[in-house]
């Protein structure tokens, strides 16, 4: 008779570095999978979100991008977290999906009623009197997908310029240039509703 | 009047900016409203940004969104393997032939296993292999199967806490919570579930363990019109076997708008057996079968008193009373729902449900009390005023 182990992640031992963990799941180790899933998923789903204006599309755009990992996790460039690296890539197929046959139409549409809805302009935030952070959720949900995403990852989730081209596939020119006109979008939006009010 | 060094305030932004000329810059400041201005609004737009409230996914679509992701990633490495089958077909006819020239018949190999076991993180289970038969002894936790089809003389068998299944050739699920099998959902193939009784499962059916350790519906507490809500399950023992049950139409707007119920609380510390009642729950709920939701809420409350879903799952058990046309049993736990969680995320809703109650009585100065809260700005409220219909006017 043969026994395996059961395959229950011991507590003694180290936990594996993301690195230790992509190049587990190269070998087919589902379980690697797993803890990168739950290491990163919160994330990665915050940041599709975010980047997608919660457009319902979410779920899918994460479970695509940990169904990917398998066939990418070679080209990962062994940084000490692999979160930005994942987030980059759900990015890139959040930003794919919105250009893909006429989605991208459908989820401006859903603008008005995203942008008015309890999730963007929740009472938490009204009753605090946070009106601007309220007035800058509107806006960074009116900006491009492009020029959202750059905003996303570099002043919400903390990337670096770099780390952003090269997740993203971009130059690091265009990089800055759609930050930068991000932010002025952003500075306009503040200013003018901080006017009217 | 736009200064000609604005574009340093860009540069500092990007952190372009070396040392010596932050400082000249800085001084520059000093001097200079317009690039004190631009530098202000940098500044606060970078702080309002990391105020930015997160997305936050909730914890049961997380799991079942890793569940989904393991099972089609096993699935996937697996894209290439009819390919691969072609080959080894005329090899494994080759070595058949051979062994059938010499007139011996062998089992599998014990270190092949005829099953691929993906297993979530903190699983007991172990595989074994004794010649023709292959047994799984699952003690606690969620199994993904994948199981060969079986030859004449083997078998494959899953040893749970409290019976047993078989196959000849699947993939399937299994899920085994607090000492009792809490699940079971086939994707392809047969299984024979032997669990208080013997169920067969064909491809997208699932098994549900019946509600054993709950006290009998409505024996606590109860909100009125107890005979219009259906039971659980026909028996006690019966375990309710639902097609499709394990695809809860994820996409319909119901789905959606569960999920916002649902991220509402933060369910830290939620144990396996709470979310795994919240959400079969849940599911009834988005299957339309808000009888059984309702009973199935009614249930969890009982089951878990403390539980963080408990607001949730209040305010669902009089939505699903609405929903199933007990208008005045929804008024009932709506109004509990209110007395108990004051501050509740669905207060509106519930205090709209106690309207409808009242108004459905004729008693229209209650139903305008219910939702006076919402009355007082003399804004007027759709909801509201559907609610209060003919009440609406004192």
């Amino acid at each position: 008779m043969t026994l395996t182990p059961s395959r229950r992640p011991s507590t003694e031992r180290e936990p594996a570095t993301d690195a230790e963990l992509l190049t587990a799941i190269t070998r087919d180790d589902l379980g690697a999978l797993g803890v990168l899933y739950d290491r990163h998923a919160r994330a990665v789903w915050g940041a599709v979100h975010r980047v997608t204006n919660g457009a319902g599309d979410v779920d899918d755009i994460v479970h695509a991008t940990f169904l990917k990992v398998p066939d990418i996790a070679s080209s990962f460039d062994g940084r000490p977290s692999a979160r930005g690296w994942l987030i980059g890539v759900a990015v890139r197929l959040a930003l794919r999906h919105t250009r893909s046959i006429g989605r991208f139409g459908r989820m401006l549409g859903r603008f008005a009623h995203v942008a008015q809805s309890s999730d963007l302009l929740d009472p938490e935030v009204q009753a605090a009197g946070r009106s601007r952070l309220a007035l800058l959720e509107k806006a960074v949900a009116k900006l491009s997908p492009a020029k959202r995403a750059v905003f996303v990852l570099v002043e919400i989730e903390g990337l670096s310029h770099e780390d952003v081209a090269r997740d993203l596939g971009i130059p690091l020119a265009t990089v800055r240039t759609r930050l930068f006109n991000a932010k002025n979008e952003l500075r306009d939006a503040l200013a003018t509703k901080g006017d009217g009010a | 009047m736009t200064c000609t060094r604005m574009w340093e305030v860009r540069a500092i932004d990007e952190g372009r900016l070396g040392g010596a000329d932050v400082a000249a810059f800085d001084r520059h400041v000093r001097v200079c409203a317009s690039c004190r201005a631009g530098l202000a609004a940098s500044q606060e737009l970078r702080e309002l940004a990391r105020e930015l409230k997160p997305a936050v996914p909730s914890e049961l679509d997380l799991r079942r969104l890793r569940g989904r992701i393991l099972k089609d990633a096993m699935t996937a490495s697996r894209v290439s393997w009819p390919r691969m089958a072609l080959g080894a077909v005329s090899v494994a006819a080759a070595v058949a032939l051979i062994v059938g020239l010499a007139g011996r018949v062998r089992g599998p190999s014990a270190d092949a296993f005829a099953a691929t076991v993906a297993a979530v993180p903190g699983a007991a289970w172990t595989q074994a292999r004794d010649g023709g038969l292959e047994r799984v002894v699952l003690v606690d936790g969620d199994l993904t199967f994948r199981v060969r089809k079986q030859g004449a003389a083997e078998r494959f068998l899953v040893v749970l806490p409290d019976g047993e299944i078989e196959v000849r050739g699947t993939t399937f699920e299994v899920g085994v919570h607090a000492g009792r099998t809490a699940r079971v959902h086939v994707d392809e193939g047969v299984v024979m579930v032997r669990v208080h009784g013997e169920s067969v499962l064909t491809a997208g059916q699932s098994w549900v363990a019946p509600p054993e350790d709950v006290p009998p519906a409505r024996s606590v507490d109860r909100v009125p019109a107890p005979s219009s809500v259906a039971p659980v399950a026909e028996s006690p023992q019966a375990p309710v076997v639902s097609l499709s049950a394990k695809a809860p139409a994820s996409r319909s707007p119901a789905a959606k708008g569960l999920a916002g119920h649902a991220g509402s609380v933060a369910p830290t510390g939620a144990t396996d057996t709470e979310l795994f009642d919240y959400e079969r729950a849940v599911g009834a709920y988005r299957l339309g079968k808000f009888e059984q939701a309702a009973d199935l809420l009614h249930s969890f409350a009982v089951a878990h008193p403390s539980s963080s879903f408990l607001d949730d799952a209040s305010f669902l058990e009089a939505s699903s009373l609405a929903s199933a046309g007990h208008v005045d049993a929804a008024g009932v736990q709506a109004a509990r729902h209110r007395a108990r969680f004051p501050g509740s995320f669905h207060g509106k809703d519930a205090a709209i449900l106690v309207a409808r109650a009242r108004r459905d009585q004729g008693d229209c100065q209650g139903a305008r009390a219910a939702v006076s809260e919402w009355l007082r700005g003399g804004q007027p409220d759709p909801a509201v005023d559907t609610a209060l219909g003919p009440c609406a006017l004192p």
